[in-house]
């Protein structure tokens, strides 16, 4: 089992972007594939589904997910461990991923990528004919 | 299985997927960099708010079934524990935390919101602060 950390540290700020004055967090990736499609399961706690965003650009697939506000009136924080800054991180797409068909759902805080894979990409079985 | 949270799962075989298919871009693979507390097998991190007589503990739990988190109160301690995974993967978590004051189980409150666990607990009635008038003689 490889686990070869790629997590960036929480609130680093990416350069380049329009977002890099804002600290955000790198959501944890899991990425499963199967013959058609790879797919990243991406943890967006308190970030409602239509609230995160997707897109494909040159290539790279970003992430961005805005953490709905937990307004806690007239209350102190009196004990915490993490911070609920919004999420970003960005991959770069294989040659194999048609990025023109990406799709993603949301449930549980969880977004779901699915990537499919071009055609000309996907295992064929070659049919072996006797010479 | 729709989940395949990390966080729901903690599983991290996927990253030689990572390594072959999707180059990370920007600051990610930090080498001998750390996994995110989420990795472990323990429960979920939390914040609490506090004003005088409520508590509002939050939770992270992204890709947990709501039906499997279990929130138990027995005087002043707040016990959080669920089931993440399914079948062989599933596993167990637990957390229990100190609150700063005793809270009525009858008056706590629970929901999951897009993956955040939101718990209220309540001060009981009878051991809120009051304010007693002073009489002058």
């Amino acid at each position: 089992m490889s686990t070869k950390p790629l997590i960036q540290h929480p609130g680093r700020e990416p350069a380049g972007t329009e977002h890099a004055r804002v600290r955000t967090r790198s959501p944890a990736v899991s990425i499963t594939e199967n013959d058609d499609s790879i797919i990243l399961a991406v943890d967006l706690p308190g970030v409602p589904g239509n609230q995160a965003e997707v897109t494909v650009e040159n290539g790279v697939l970003s992430i961005r997910g805005r953490v709905a506000p937990a307004s806690k009136p007239g209350a102190t924080a009196v004990h915490r461990e993490y911070e609920a800054l919004d999420f970003e991180r960005a991959f770069t797409l294989p040659e194999e991923a048609d990025g023109s068909r990406v799709s993603a759902t949301s449930r549980h805080g969880v977004l779901r990528v699915v990537l499919p894979k071009r055609a000309e990409a996907a295992p064929r079985r070659i049919a072996v004919t006797a010479g | 299985m729709y989940l395949t949270s990390p966080f729901a799962t903690a599983l991290w075989e996927p990253f030689q997927i990572l390594d072959r298919l999707l180059a990370e871009n920007g600051t990610g693979m930090v080498p001998g960099g750390r996994l995110p507390a989420f990795a472990s097998s323990r429960g979920p991190t939390i914040n609490v708010w506090s004003d005088a007589d409520t508590l509002h503990v939050t939770a992270e739990v992204p890709g947990i079934d709501p039906d499997k988190i279990t929130i138990n109160v027995l005087g002043d301690t707040l016990t959080i524990s669920g089931t993440r995974g399914e079948g062989q993967s599933a596993s167990e978590f637990t957390r229990s935390f100190q609150l700063p004051f005793r809270v009525d189980p009858d008056r706590t409150t629970a929901q999951v919101r897009d993956g955040v666990l939101a718990v209220l607990l309540q001060r009981p009635e009878a051991e809120k602060p009051r304010r007693i008038a002073v009489a002058t003689a």
